[in-house]
């Protein structure tokens, strides 16, 4: 058994407990999807905390870099030369690309929950579909469960994030 | 003309509202509209298809344990090795930047077997060409991931140049379609890792150049020039200064953006009648033509382009980019500093809107119109590695110098590069493992 087959089977019995809770299948349904999401934007929530504490005083260094290379080729293109511009202009490219791709590598610890979410939802609810009211040409008139996880996980991810500012706002 | 200039100065606002609903639908039709399609039964039918195919021809054994994508006998894509793998992409993305992309498609097409696996099937079978988009959509949710990053962090600093950006997306979102539509299932991974090399290979010569005496030397010279400037800097103590458009047609050039997703949209979900699928492109192509000159302020600096000029490079970067499936990232930077001659913040923001753009056209394009499926659990696996690696980057290149991180990076590049091309274009590789 691969690794995340293993880890995803372990944790089996955790996620789909909400699922049974109701004993109807739909409310069942929406409960559980619903709380799969908000365990994935919380995790993602707590792991890009915790990278961002770890790489503080090198993210200080990097993006301090890059303004500090910015405002250097903007005085030497006020000052009309050119050729000084085009050289410190390249070195504040190679400051950003660095800094740039820090922060994408470390977006990505808020991120790997979604696709361990699906990956356990292709497991268990790959052969149900959803109907909806309407037909979509092409679509036909039903979805998969990543329709509905997809929009819950980021009404999750909006409501945390204001939970969050409203702390921010009244300590 | 007082009037549009007038509207062009005091319509700021209004125009980068749009540009924010704009930029919300994209992100929106990305992340929600494509993974609900691809449960949908396109993807389903294609990979059974191809499976049935496969079963039918004695290709694939039908009692085989399930492997990548659920296809029987396929190679069951270690995750272990795949999460390692990643930990060293996101090591590179966090101590050299752009060459982490390069990586994550070595990863994809030979660190897993997934490339061996393809090519076993031979030109042009389905399965071939299924496993082979399948690749590419997975190193496009990569990049598109980076985009999104990049768009957002410099809209909210207001250092995004929306015309420039909307000219490049009005050629990008074409050849996005356009590439996959022609390449799409007719392209084998034998020529795609062929390609990819090459585009390795120029990247290493690229870092080699930048080695050299005469490479180090520019360095030293622009780093002396920094200098200089940097107590300018204090003196003048000027530091917000966002853009300010003085002139462009923005509603040629919504326009001419609608009509092009129009096109991609008809390309991907109508199926019949492409022909005007290619029509709305090129009418979209043809009014940037009409839009004219654009001007616009930034640091009290004014710069101005042609808009057609951006679209044309639009057009090839990610048409190249999407063909690859490597992000355009790496080309539209140059583009805009060498071509256009934009200062670093503008560049930073513009490429990566563009390049968030041009990647949800194209992982539409391949998952909704040509019903590519992805193994999301795979995705994972490299999500976590990523951002482990992205964690111990920073704690080990300060005990690497920068010169010596590229040195390592072009012997990479240039082992990667021959080994891919030889191995794409000649059917064996010329450096080890043969």
């Amino acid at each position: 058994m691969d690794f995340v087959s293993g880890f995803v089977e372990t944790i089996d019995y955790f996620l789909i407990a909400p699922y049974r809770w109701s004993g109807n299948p739909v409310i069942g349904w929406w409960t559980g999807t619903t709380i799969l999401a908000v365990w994935a934007a919380l995790l993602g929530k707590l792991t890009i905390a915790l990278v961002f504490r770890v790489n503080r005083s090198h993210i200080k260094e990097t993006v301090g870099e890059m303004a500090q290379r910015h405002s250097q080729s903007m005085n030497a293109l006020k000052a009309g030369d050119r050729t000084a511009y085009k050289a410190i202009n390249k070195l504040a490219n190679e400051a950003f690309g660095k800094s740039f791709f820090l922060q994408v590598a470390m977006a990505s610890a808020s991120l790997w929950p979604i696709p361990c979410a699906l990956a356990w939802l292709q497991i268990r609810f790959s052969s149900i579909r959803f109907s909806l009211p309407f037909d979509i040409p092409l679509i036909g008139n039903s979805v998969g469960y990543s329709f509905i996880f997809i929009p819950i996980y980021i009404l999750a991810r909006i409501l945390l994030g204001k939970i969050k500012i409203r702390k921010a706002h009244n300590p | 003309m007082h009037y549009l200039l007038a509207k062009n100065l005091y319509g700021g606002n209004r125009i980068k509202r749009n540009l924010k609903w704009f930029v919300c639908l994209m992100v929106f039709v990305g992340i929600v509209a494509s993974p609900l399609f691809m449960a949908a039964p396109a993807s389903a039918d294609k990979l059974s298809k191809a499976i049935e195919q496969g079963i039918n021809d004695g290709k694939i054994d039908k009692k085989a344990e399930p492997g990548f994508l659920g296809i029987p006998g396929a190679p069951k894509v270690n995750y272990i090795l795949g999460f390692l793998w990643a930990i060293w992409v996101g090591w590179i993305f966090s101590t050299v930047g752009a060459f982490g992309g390069i990586m994550a498609g070595v990863g994809h097409i030979t660190i897993f077997g997934l490339g061996d696996y393809a090519k076993d099937f031979g030109k042009g079978y389905p399965m071939n060409k299924l496993v082979t988009d399948s690749i590419r959509v997975s190193n496009q949710w990569l990049v598109g991931l980076s985009g999104l990053i990049s768009s957002t962090n410099y809209y909210r600093m207001g250092r995004l140049v929306a015309p420039l950006g909307m000219c490049l997306a009005i050629g990008g979102v074409g050849g996005s379609w356009l590439i996959p539509d022609l390449t799409a299932g007719k392209i084998s991974l034998k020529a795609y890792i062929g390609y990819f090399g090459i585009a390795v290979l120029v990247l290493g010569i690229i870092l080699l150049r930048e080695t050299t005496k005469g490479g180090q030397a520019k360095r030293k010279k622009a780093k002396e020039a920094a200098t200089a400037f940097e107590k300018e800097s204090k003196k003048g103590g000027e530091t917000t200064q966002g853009v300010k458009v003085l002139q462009g047609s923005w509603t040629l050039m919504f326009i001419a953006l609608a009509v092009v997703v129009a096109s991609a949209l008809w390309a991907n979900l109508a199926g019949e009648a492409k022909w005007v699928a290619y029509i709305l492109a090129l009418i979209g192509w043809g009014l940037t033509f009409f839009v004219g000159t654009i001007r616009f302020t930034f640091f009290g600096v004014e710069f101005k382009f042609k808009a057609f000029i951006p679209m044309l490079g639009g057009i090839f970067i990610a048409a190249l980019a999407s063909f690859l499936g490597v992000g355009g990232g790496f080309l539209y930077v140059p583009f805009l500093t060498s071509v256009a001659g934009l200062p670093m913040f503008l560049v930073a923001g513009t490429s990566g809107l563009v390049v968030l753009v041009g990647m949800i056209v194209s992982i539409f394009s391949y998952m909704v119109g040509k019903g590519v499926p992805v193994q999301w659990g795979f995705i994972g696996a490299e999500l976590v590695g990523i951002f482990i690696g992205s964690m111990i980057g920073p704690r080990t290149s300060k005990y690497i110098p920068d010169i010596w991180l590229k040195r390592l990076f072009v012997v990479l590049a240039f082992y990667v590069g021959i080994r891919y091309i030889t191995k794409g274009f000649l059917g064996f590789s010329i450096v080890p493992p043969f």
